[in-house]
């Protein structure tokens, strides 16, 4: 189990992790969603002691992480967003020695060794450099480094980057057929990935958690219904959103190019009505009307969330 | 202990089989060599001059001790030279995470990494042993005096490491590491000279001389094993050590 409470970190004025607290729980996989510098990479850096906190408290399996004993990372895994790699030594060599520094010897290290060579099919490059390999097979000697100790908690931080699908097929079985009890917490920007492999999410927007709990409920709570994009000037932008906005704050709405906006709504027949209405009224052409379901538009939603809003705000401002 | 082993003994292979441990070996060797062959001109002729004259002239152990002194010069550039790639290098290119995300103590980080570059920077001084071995053979010096000065340029870099080191810690840039090393490299050096000109004779100069490395190497040199210079040699490299630790330690907590 993971256990954040109130935690911070600021770099200068800056605050990248304000505040937040979240449990997982063991043996779950949560997909930890983020724009870019929402703050995804320093929370998972904290998680692992490769950054420590302004403020708050870290528990890994019930042991907290405070610098007083870096014992507890014994049974954490964690592959950052930049692989960290040494180019000057081979495969073998290089997880080796990140087995040897986990505590593997004899023969539990040569069992470890083999058996992530397997997983990850790294036999056709084990005695290359890493520097010479292609970026695909770096990321996987990376998650080698990050599992070949069988942690109880895996920290993955794009673990997909660089990979052609059958390799993140690969992957995906990886995660699914992990040891019993084990704990993922994985970062990704590829949305389909996020939706095959994970139960739960945890998005965090500007420092901050925006949404946390089931995949399912998620969806449930915040997903709306129908896009709408349309194609319109500034001026009947500015005044179509005034307009929205007023009957409805919770609307979202997304600038796709100069001309162009999509607009979200709830599901609710009555309201994608008046909105058509106050498209024709107003004389602006509906492009597209579609149905949303991915967890594309889902992520945008909960990261767009006050945007919308603020548009207006500006304006009255 | 075994961590700290693991550690050392990878940094040790990974500056030995690297293309930039090659070029440092090969540049402290080849101008350590280029002093000698200097020095060596230089003491042939002036032992000439005494034959000549009637008197013995200077002897080896002072040949020795005139090569030696250079190689404070020598170690300012190549010690940050191998640190800066240790942990300013491994933040750099984020290998750091390893270590910093596993169960390995800061303090053994640190004295892996330390252990790594002595054990690289012994085997350039063990090189530069063929030049008192040919000492040794063509000139009969006293080899307690030979001794005693390799002891004294041990202790030096073991201290300068420690010092480039802590510099290593402090940034993630590998130039400014290099440049900062330097400068505090030299500015041990120059130190000594400094305080006899700028300062007046009393406990502040002695304190400042105290400091200067140059002054501790040269008694070891001219064969005087002193309990004030192994203590001025192995406090420094001990305080280092100890703020490099510290250093780490404060960004694994924050």
């Amino acid at each position: 189990m993971i256990q954040v409470s109130k935690l911070k970190k600021s770099y200068g004025q800056t605050k990248a992790v304000n505040n937040i607290s979240f449990e997982i729980q063991t043996g779950s996989v949560v997909g930890f969603l983020g724009a870019n510098g929402a703050g995804k990479t320093t929370t998972m850096d904290m998680l692992t002691g490769c950054q420590g906190q302004d403020a708050g408290e870290i528990k890994i399996l019930g042991k907290k992480l405070d610098g007083s004993d870096w014992a507890v990372l014994q049974n954490v895994g964690y592959l950052p967003d930049e692989p960290p790699l040494h180019g000057e030594m081979t495969v073998r060599e290089f997880l080796t020695y990140v087995a040897t520094l986990r505590g593997l010897y004899g023969t539990s290290l040569k069992s470890a060794y083999n058996r992530q060579v397997e997983q990850l099919s790294l036999q056709k490059v084990e005695k290359k450099l890493i520097r010479n390999l292609s970026k695909g097979y770096r990321q996987r000697v990376a998650l080698g480094q990050a599992i070949i100790h069988e942690p109880k908690v895996w920290i993955l931080d794009e673990p997909t980057e660089g990979l052609d699908p059958t390799q993140i097929k690969e992957i995906r079985g990886l995660i699914e057929n992990r040891p019993a009890g084990t704990t993922v917490m994985l970062s990704s920007h590829i949305m389909s990935e996020v939706e095959k492999n994970c139960e739960s999410l945890l998005v965090i927007d500007e420092g901050k958690i925006a949404a946390s709990g089931s995949l399912k409920d998620i969806k449930k709570q915040f997903q709306k219904k129908y896009i709408i994009r349309c194609e319109l000037s500034q001026t009947s932008r500015t005044s179509l959103f005034e307009e929205l906005m007023a009957a409805d704050k919770s609307l979202l709405a997304k600038s796709i190019d100069q001309s162009a906006v999509e607009i979200s709504i709830r599901e609710s027949e009555s309201e994608l009505d008046r909105i058509l209405a106050t498209c024709v009224a107003k004389n602006i052409k509906v492009r597209e009307i579609r149905e949303s379901g991915s967890l594309e538009d889902l992520f945008s939603q909960l990261t767009m969330q006050k945007k919308a809003a603020n548009i207006v705000e500006k304006k009255a401002i | 202990m075994n961590k700290v082993w693991i550690l050392a003994n990878r940094d040790f292979w990974s500056y030995l089989r690297s293309p930039k441990g090659s070029v440092i070996l090969f540049f402290f060797t080849f101008f350590l060599g280029l002093f000698f062959s200097v020095y060596t001109s230089e003491f042939i002729e002036m032992k000439q001059k005494a034959a000549n004259l009637g008197t013995a002239g200077p002897s080896v152990e002072s040949f020795l001790r005139a090569v030696y002194m250079n190689v404070h010069f020598i170690l300012m550039l190549v010690v940050p030279a191998v640190t800066m790639s240790s942990l300013a290098g491994e933040r750099a290119n984020h290998s750091i995470r390893i270590l910093l995300s596993s169960s390995i103590g800061s303090g053994q980080i640190v004295f892996g990494k330390f252990m790594g570059i002595v054990m690289f920077m012994s085997l350039a001084l063990l090189a530069s042993c063929v030049f008192p071995a040919f000492a040794m053979v063509f000139g009969n010096p006293q080899p307690a005096v030979v001794f005693s000065g390799l002891l004294g340029v041990f202790l030096l870099m073991l201290s300068q490491v420690a010092i480039c080191l802590y510099v290593s810690s402090t940034t993630k840039n590998q130039l400014l590491a290099f440049l900062l090393g330097v400068f505090s490299l030299f500015l041990l050096i120059i130190i000594g000279y400094a305080a006899e000109k700028q300062v007046q004779p009393g406990a502040v100069q002695d304190s400042l001389r105290y400091l200067a490395q140059t002054d501790h190497l040269d008694l070891f040199l001219k064969g005087v094993i002193s309990t004030k210079s192994i203590g001025y040699f192995l406090s420094l490299t001990g305080l280092f050590l100890f703020l490099s630790y510290l250093s780490l330690h404060n960004l694994r907590r924050g």
